[in-house]
């Protein structure tokens, strides 16, 4: 054990190190491309960390729909309301330059943009944070002109309106079908959060509902403590079909609303909510940013690009393995990246940040459960110092504990992310 | 609908208050560290109660209490689990000089 003689004196010759004059001082061009939970947390940290810097965002949606906690407002938990951004009002709020356009193109050699508009931007530093791509085509019969009639709603905006219309329209004894994509993906409980709440919806209906998740793997996130709790809170309700008893959906007959599973099975339901596979977006791929994975690897301290010095990439679109695709991961290496930044035009090396993880997925009002993980870099790798999750089995007080828990991560994280 | 605790049931009350002027001019020390405190804790209305105001040793021994206390389900005990003494003492100080706490 460590005394406290020890710790007090540990103390006294760790408080001392500030960010160096040079690193607040920095004047270079940053500009991010994206502003969601990455680029709009990169931006606000890089104003404060060093303000001389000019600093511009690119992202054409003044304000969208967020992921964190979009199940239950799917569900009618909660209002849109609480789920909104507006990242314009708060790049406008810090003095930052926003262009509400899309950014077509990047040179990732000359480091220049090219925007909707034609304008070229240029820029010592860009981020890009530009999220998620479905491939449509892993399931045959499926394409982003028809997903709409099975939406993911996995970007939210779009389809949410449209998958939550479904939901309220559907009738006594329904079968609802939500196809699970392959890792790596964007939010890893999300599908087993959405039917967990599918089945609230019902419940507090009064309505019989079959929700089937049919499964690209063998395993999820929280599944012991989801299972447990879908025995607790809804019997009989949802099913969960693991590829390895064929379930992950091969095909789709859209008009018929009809699966074909890997396994030989057809089914029929009233709801189809199939979740794609997916990659980076196609901004991201078409600059060179991405591997044959589909997907952008960086170093671990900065996510600066292994293929593009000067180019960062962050968030879903980034190959930050083992932190998950979330948006408290995206918010974490926004801050991290604009640390680095900094450091590196001030020609120093940055600090290896502690990155932290937190997502919470409610299954009720009063019910939640929650995975966290902290992660550093060593030796040029990200590393997972610790993790955890909620025990499968527990007192119904601390589900309804982590659901107060998880009111206010939601909360701040937006606060936090968009200002 | 939402029940909602008060944020001193969980922490103790903290008074919420703008970045002390050290955090705000990048004079406090470790930012690296401390940076993911702020996602969930801070000045959103629904928030999980504010970082307190409190001497790096007070934060640090509250740190250290909740990464050794027996495991409650919680988060935070699963976010320190992985920081040594040094790391959880330089968090401490960080996290001091930013809320403007004594050093």
């Amino acid at each position: 054990m460590t005394t406290r003689r020890q710790l007090l004196g540990g103390f006294a010759a760790l408080a001392t190190v500030a960010l160096p004059a040079a690193v607040r001082a920095a004047s270079a061009r940053v500009v991010i491309v994206g502003g969601g939970f990455a680029g709009a947390s990169c931006a606000l940290a890089l104003r404060r960390i060093a303000p001389a810097l000019e600093l511009a965002v690119v992202e054409p949606r003044g304000t969208f729909l967020t992921g964190p906690f979009s199940n239950a407002a799917l569900a009618g938990l909660i209002g849109p309301e609480r789920i909104r951004a507006r990242p314009g009002d708060g790049l406008r709020r810090h003095g930052i330059r926003w262009f509400a356009q899309a950014a077509v193109a990047l040179d990732p050699v000359a480091r220049e943009l090219r925007l909707a508009d034609g304008r070229r931007l240029r820029a010592e530093r860009i981020v890009v944070a530009p999220g998620i791509d479905f491939v449509y085509e892993a399931i045959d019969g499926l394409s982003a002109a028809n997903s709409d009639a099975v939406p993911h709603a996995w970007r939210i905006d779009g389809q949410f309106a449209r998958l939550r219309a479904q939901l309220d329209a559907l009738p006594d004894g329904a079968t609802v079908l939500i196809a699970a994509p392959p890792n790596p993906y964007r939010c890893p409980p999300g599908p087993y959060e959405r039917a967990s709440l599918f089945a609230w919806h019902a419940q507090r209906r009064g309505l019989r509902r079959r929700i089937v998740i049919a499964d690209a793997k063998d395993d999820f996130s929280k599944r012991a403590a989801f299972m447990a709790s879908w025995n607790a809170l809804y019997p009989g309700m949802i099913e969960w079909w693991p590829r390895a008893q064929g379930g992950a959906v091969v095909a789709v007959d859209v008009a018929a609303r009809r699966v074909h599973l890997a396994g030989g099975e057809t089914v029929h339901a009233a709801l189809l909510s199939l979740i794609p596979p997916q990659r980076a977006a196609a901004f991201a791929r078409d600059a060179d940013l991405a591997d044959a994975s589909g997907w952008c690897p960086v170093e671990p301290l900065g996510f600066e690009s292994t293929r593009h010095p000067g180019i960062h990439v962050l968030g879903d679109a980034c190959i930050a393995a083992p932190m998950p695709k979330s948006a408290f991961a995206a918010n974490n290496q926004g801050k991290a990246c604009a640390l680095a930044i900094a450091h590196r035009l001030a020609g120093e090396t940055p600090p290896a940040a502690l990155l932290l993880n937190t997502c919470y997925s409610l299954l009720a009002p009063d019910y939640a459960l929650s995975i966290s993980g902290s992660y550093r870099a060593v030796g040029g790798r990200l590393n997972e110092l610790s993790s955890g999750l909620s025990p499968a089995h527990a007192d119904p007080a601390l589900r309804e504990l982590e659901a107060r828990h998880a009111e206010g991560w939601q909360a701040q994280l937006l606060r936090d992310s968009f200002g | 609908m939402l029940l909602r605790l008060p944020a001193a049931l969980l922490f103790g009350s903290c008074a919420l208050a703008p970045l002390p002027a050290a955090a705000a001019s990048g004079a406090c020390p470790n930012p690296e560290l401390s940076l993911g405190c702020g996602s969930c804790h801070g000045a959103a209305p629904d928030a999980l109660p504010a970082l307190p105001r409190a001497p790096a040793p007070a934060l640090y021994a509250r740190l250290a209490r909740l990464r050794d206390a027996p495991y409650t389900g919680t988060v935070m005990p699963r976010l320190l689990a992985g920081l040594d003494d040094q790391t959880l003492q330089a968090l401490a100080a960080a996290i001091a000089c930013e809320r403007g706490g004594a050093p």
